[in-house]
């Protein structure tokens, strides 16, 4: 996508010649992301699927706010949040819900705990808190299991309580990363459909996934393959 | 139970009743001691010497019965350092006052 | 109540606590220790110290004894009178009657009281031959006579025991008739133990002295109520003072607490750096470490003054007179005033709680400098 294009779209998230490099164990530095240009649009969804170890899980982060690029922008709304300090882009990531594909889910803590954790910093009361999480606990089948503690759970429950995490703050930048990995076709299907309801609602949802099922679907508007760094955009 | 807003019966998750157990706990530990020593502040601050006070002054006594009798701090008034023999000019020096205190300048 | 029970981040901590339970009785246990002990070390002499000013100010404001070369000499007392009467800014001249004699138990303080009845505070008057007795002295089991062994051996009938309520002047003290303490002391009849008097401001008191010593015939040791007072607070301070070598496994206490903390947030790293991901901010974290340091400080310091307010003020206490001033026998019930301890218990708080708290939001600012992308890939 050409940097014209990008100007025009100014909702949602965008990349902007973003570059990202690292340092591999011997120490030299190595090319992750190679002068990506994407614009991930509000209300159209985005897949990136790619082979394993192409940088889509970096590319996440970028769009999170977690990393900044060795060169390049990244923007949010217009917003350059790569060019941010730390603090500005911490502020930032209330309106992001991120599904990490290792789901890091809090070990000893319950179901809801863990759906509700991204709640606390809004300030809500605690009976909304409950609220939100029973209205989206039903949606995703998890309300039988609130005060299971995570590590009892199986794979593709605990992954549903890492959506349900990513989901619960309502969202404006949903980014979810492998999430249908651990899920049967039913919960596929299921998720596909909040995700479409949320995408309606005006959220900019960016999933990275190599799941066949995602990559047939009709939900994404937007589909690209990333591969050894470049990123380029499916017809 | 909660109600949300549409007037949905939610039940309240039971980490929800562990914690508010605990801090109940935590409040009771605060608040139960204080509100037990402040009951006592207010009843026996300031009173509590009162009658040691009052012996004090009937039985006209140097000093509290903090110390043993017979020590000297029970008894300051007994503490004499020296007799000075020369406590007053106008008491003349006799002859056993000055072998003992050494040989006139 | 309710209120905290409305705020998630409060129920969040709290989860934290619950999470980690033998970290946080360490803490408590520790925090609680800790603030006691400091409390009792500060409170104690600051309680001593106030109460002994509070008693001695009821005392005479000026004792005059007689001395010669041997030492004390019995005072004239038609003469005594007379010479101090002269004295100008003298008020209320007295004899006083007392000493000290030995008993089976040991020596006791014996003081004469006048043949009335001392002011509503015993029934009658005493006669000779009836003593009564200090709240200290022989328990209320054993036979109602007392031998005292004086210049003379007197076995005196106890008639009574004065109230326990004011131990603390006169614990070991055996009130007698004038008559026995006479024979006791080895006084004429005409004699007394010393001279008391009052002033009308003590600062004229050492302007008295020189007039006093001056007034009398014979050589006199002039002792003073302010006198008196320091040398009590000087000893009461260099007794108290030695309890602060308590402050050392304190300090080692403080210590563990610090490093404790300071291990606890080490691993609290990566759960931070996932916090930060989700949408918390430093400020969020840093609040989250403070709302759990004082949801298990504040009880913790609450017990911790709790135990030293018992400990120090509690009816009838008696092992800060075993432990400090001596005593071999039935010790002094002490009754200080929890009125003195407020100082002393805001100073433990500080001395505790600011250090703890500091710690906790040093530790906690130190972790949330995390860098949340390169702690989640670690994992």
């Amino acid at each position: 996508m050409n940097t014209d294009a990008l100007e025009q779209e100014p909702l949602g998230l965008a990349c902007r010649d973003v570059m990202l490099e690292r340092a591999d164990r011997g120490g030299s530095p190595r090319l992750i992301l190679n002068k990506i240009n994407a614009a991930f649009r509000k209300g159209l969804p985005a897949l990136i699927a790619g082979p394993t170890g192409a940088g889509k899980t970096t590319l996440l982060h970028l769009l999170a706010g977690l990393l900044r690029p060795t060169s390049g922008e990244v923007l949010a709304d217009g917003q350059p949040i790569s060019r941010w300090t730390q603090r500005h882009r911490d502020r930032w990531r209330r309106q992001v819900g991120i599904a990490f594909q290792q789901l890091h889910l809090i070990s000893g803590r319950t179901v809801f705990e863990n759906m509700t954790v991204p709640l606390i910093p809004h300030g809500y009361r605690w009976q909304q808190v409950v609220c939100t999480a029973d209205r989206l606990a039903q949606q995703l089948d998890l309300q039988p299991l609130f005060d299971r503690p995570v590590h009892l759970l199986s794979g593709g429950q605990r992954q549903r309580v890492a959506i349900a995490r990513a989901m619960i703050v309502k969202p404006r930048y949903l980014l979810l990363d492998e999430p249908t990995a651990f899920q049967d076709d039913e919960n596929v299907r299921l998720l596909s459909c909040l995700w479409e309801q949320a995408a309606a609602e005006g959220c900019c949802l960016v999933v990275c996934s190599h799941d066949r099922r995602l990559r047939e679907h009709m939900l994404f508007a937007d589909r690209y393959e990333l591969r050894t760094g470049h990123l380029e955009m499916l017809a | 139970m909660t109600m949300d807003s549409d007037g949905n019966h939610t039940s309240v998750p039971g980490t929800l009743k562990k914690a508010r157990l605990l801090l109940a706990l935590l409040g009771m530990l605060t608040f139960l001691p204080l509100g037990l020593l402040s009951l006592d502040y207010g009843m026996r601050a300031n009173n509590q010497d009162r009658e040691s006070v009052r012996w004090m002054r009937q039985l006209d006594l140097s000093v509290p019965a903090f110390w043993p009798s017979g020590t000297g701090l029970r008894h300051p008034e007994t503490r004499i350092r020296a007799v000075d023999r020369r406590h007053g000019p106008e008491w003349p020096i006799t002859p056993a006052d000055t072998a003992e205190s050494g040989p006139p300048p | 109540m309710k209120v905290l029970l409305q705020r998630p981040l409060i129920l969040w901590a709290v989860g934290d606590i619950q999470r980690t339970p033998l970290q946080a009785v360490l803490l408590f246990a520790a925090a609680a220790s800790l603030t006691g002990l400091v409390a009792i070390v500060l409170v104690l002499g600051q309680a001593l110290s106030l109460t002994c000013d509070r008693l001695m100010s009821s005392s005479p404001a000026v004792v005059v004894r007689r001395i010669n070369v041997g030492g004390w000499a019995p005072l004239p007392v038609g003469q005594a009178l007379m010479h101090v009467k002269s004295v100008p800014g003298v008020l209320n001249p007295r004899v006083r009657l007392w000493g000290v004699v030995q008993t089976d138990t040991g020596p006791v303080t014996v003081v004469a009281v006048p043949s009335k009845a001392i002011d509503g505070m015993t029934e009658r008057p005493l006669r000779s031959g009836q003593a009564l007795i200090g709240p200290g002295l022989m328990p209320a089991s054993q036979p109602a006579t007392m031998t005292l062994r004086g210049e003379q051996r007197l076995s005196l009938k106890v008639a009574g025991r004065l109230p326990a309520a004011s131990a603390m002047a006169t614990h070991d003290l055996v009130l007698v008739h004038p008559d026995d303490a006479r024979n006791l002391l080895g006084l004429a009849p005409d004699q007394a133990s010393d001279l008391a008097l009052d002033v009308f401001h003590d600062q004229e008191v050492e302007t008295l002295c020189a007039d006093l010593n001056a007034a009398f015939p014979w050589p006199v040791h002039i002792s003073t109520r302010i006198a008196r007072q320091r040398r009590c607070q000087s000893d009461i301070a260099q007794r108290t003072s030695i309890s602060a070598l308590a402050f050392v496994p304190a300090l080692l206490a403080m210590a563990f607490l610090v490093g404790a903390l300071g291990i606890w947030e080490h691993n609290q790293r990566f759960l931070a750096a996932l916090l930060k991901a989700l949408g918390w901010d430093s400020a969020d974290l840093i609040r989250l470490r403070m709302v759990e340091a004082t949801l298990i400080g504040l009880p913790a310091v609450v017990c911790g003054l709790s135990c030293a307010y018992i400990t120090l003020f509690r009816w009838d206490m008696t092992w800060v007179s075993q432990r400090l001033f001596g005593w071999s026998t039935m010790a002094t019930r002490l009754r200080l005033n929890p009125g003195d301890a407020v100082t002393g218990m805001l100073l433990s708080v500080m001395m505790v709680g600011l250090p703890y708290l500091l710690t906790v939001a040093w530790t906690a600012w130190q972790s949330v400098k995390v860098d949340p992308a390169d702690r989640l890939q670690e994992r």
